[in-house]
């Protein structure tokens, strides 16, 4: 597949089974050029899992993905070039100093931004004196983020990047990410359960559930396109076959989240006498959908 | 491919003191066998041996540490970082080289028995890589078999073969073959699958090493929801301040919670 016509990220029928337990259910998904995808999901949604065999980090149990058009599971330096990943944990290089690790990985990259490095490290106050190991969760992820963006890379995957940061390390790490999509046109795919980072910068969003992907749209549809359904227990019978997800009440009620179909309607059992259509802000939704 | 880089990346992707240990062993053990060399040439004929024993040593330690490298290529693999891992896995094989044929050349030169040091140091170097890089089941193993490790040198007449002895090439080619064939194999093995935890029983030696004190195994599992994370960084210095906890000391349960909110690992 040439690069032209493919998107830079691409899920083509991922499964993946750890130790009996499956984490991805045949997850198909696109990453559009310049767009920034928040991939949303309960801990232990299977986002990480997601990510990686994407990335060619893990064999899946079936499917396969795409780098840049080229098969995650080999790519080649010349796509390693353009990517960048900040893993959820970042314990890399823990024997060098920030400065150390920065100007030593800097040296695999022709794109390297080395005034970029110098100028986040005193912004973001990181002891460049000290081993990696001795930093905080916190120093450490910054570190990680300042890696990432100094290669200057096409596609940029971050791994719940703010999960160890302060609320305002956190706003800088989304500015900087909302820039690189703005200005250089980078391609981003982040994981998060904080829903709020991904009303900041996401344009569009995918919402992972026990591994399978419940949806994935852009972010200003959400409103448009989902709404909250509850029916009576008299109209159980009757509720739409394939909600995005469905709970039951103890007095046999009903509480679905429906999309709008094809032809941009909503199900006819909107309709009926006692049904109730609520709309559902980005944060309801996701909790309707993985509580 | 930069070569200076290449050769640079036992030094450059090590912690900051150990081009100066490195150095100072190697200036350490080339003394050594220097002296020896020099101070048993007059009492003892073959004193060259004692000096290639010393050397095999070092170049031992050597083994050890560019075995090691395996970390810095299981990192670049992590990290989806481009160049580096192939970079590792050539300046192992190229640094390995350097340091044997420099070594045995000197010490072939300064001592005139060329065949059998060179041999000498080659099963010190694969010796250390090896140990590096083998797997315990592997380890485990060898010392099961010993008994028909031992039978088989003996009906191969190996056994208490001196370097000096012809035959001592075909101990040097049967050691050396299979150990460097399987440490390549196992370093390629390690990286296949980088987040995927490996038992201990097949975790090579060198990943379960410390660095800064703490326990650091790089295969843990992941976090999602599946690894085995520990949440707690000092589970006894949780549960010792949870325990003052109690509906009726809401300041002690605030001052835990957000004690404990500082050693959540995320």
């Amino acid at each position: 597949m040439s690069e032209s016509n493919s998107a830079p990220l691409t899920a083509q029928g991922l499964w993946h089974t750890y130790e009996g337990r499956t984490a991805l259910r045949g997850v198909d998904f696109k990453v559009e050029a310049g767009s920034v995808l928040g991939l949303i999901g309960r801990n232990g949604a299977g986002k990480s899992t997601l990510i990686r065999a994407l990335l060619g980090l893990l064999v899946p149990s079936s499917g396969g993905a795409l780098v840049l058009g080229e098969p995650a599971l080999q790519l080649t330096d010349r796509v390693k070039e353009r990517l960048a990943y900040v893993p959820q944990q970042p314990e890399a290089f823990p024997w060098l100093t920030a400065t150390q690790m920065l100007a030593f990985v800097g040296r695999f990259f022709p794109r390297w931004d080395d005034a970029f490095v110098r100028a986040t490290l005193s912004r973001w106050d990181i002891p460049t004196g000290r081993p990696l190991a001795k930093l905080s969760p916190g120093e450490r992820q910054r570190v990680e983020l300042i890696r990432a963006l100094a290669c200057r890379p096409d596609v940029l995957v971050l791994d719940e990047p703010a999960a160890a940061l302060d609320p305002v390390a956190r706003r800088e790490l989304l500015r900087e990410v909302a820039l690189r999509a703005g200005e250089d046109g980078c391609t981003v795919l982040f994981s998060t359960h904080i829903v709020s980072d991904l009303e900041r910068v996401a344009s569009q969003i995918a919402l992972l559930h026990a591994g399978q992907l419940l949806l994935h749209c852009a972010l200003d549809d959400t409103k448009e396109r989902y709404a909250r359904l509850w029916l009576p227990s008299r109209h159980a019978a009757a509720a739409p076959d394939a909600p995005v997800s469905r709970r039951v009440h103890s007095d046999g009620s009903l509480t679905l989240v429906v999309g709008r179909g094809a032809r941009g309607d909503w199900p006819a059992a909107v309709q009926l006498d006692g049904a109730r259509l609520d709309a559902l802000g980005l944060e309801d939704l996701f909790v309707e959908i993985a509580a | 491919m930069n070569m200076r880089l290449v050769f640079g990346l036992p030094w450059r992707g090590s912690y900051r003191h150990k081009p100066w240990i490195m150095a100072f062993a190697a200036l350490a053990m080339w003394s050594g066998a220097l002296l020896v060399l020099h101070m048993t040439r007059p009492l003892w004929p073959a004193g060259w041996l004692g000096a290639g024993v010393v050397l095999a040593f070092w170049l031992a330690a050597m083994g050890v540490l560019l075995g090691s490298m395996v970390r810095l290529a299981l990192e670049a693999r992590r990290l989806c970082l481009p160049g580096l891992e192939r970079a590792t896995a050539l300046s192992v094989c190229l640094n390995a080289l350097a340091l044997w044929v420099v070594s045995a050349v000197l010490l072939a030169v300064l001592s005139g028995h060329p065949a059998p040091l060179t041999e000498l140091l080659a099963i010190g170097l694969a010796a250390g890589i090896a140990y590096a890089l083998l797997p315990f089941w592997v380890v485990a193993l060898a010392l099961l078999l010993m008994p028909l490790l031992q039978g088989l040198a003996t009906s191969l007449h190996w056994r208490g073969i001196a370097p000096q002895d012809p035959r001592f090439l075909e101990v040097c080619v049967a050691f050396v073959t299979p150990a460097l064939l399987f440490s390549a194999w196992n370093w390629r093995r390690v990286l296949q699958h980088p987040h995927r935890p490996i038992g201990w029983f097949s975790r090579p030696i060198m990943l379960f090493a410390t660095w800064t004190g703490r326990p650091r195994i790089l295969h843990a599992a992941p976090a999602d929801g599946l690894g085995r994370r520990p949440a707690c960084r000092s589970r006894r210095g949780c549960s010792r301040r949870w325990r003052c906890t109690r509906p009726d000391r809401p300041i002690c349960c605030v001052r835990c919670e957000s004690h404990s909110a500082g050693h959540i690992r995320h």
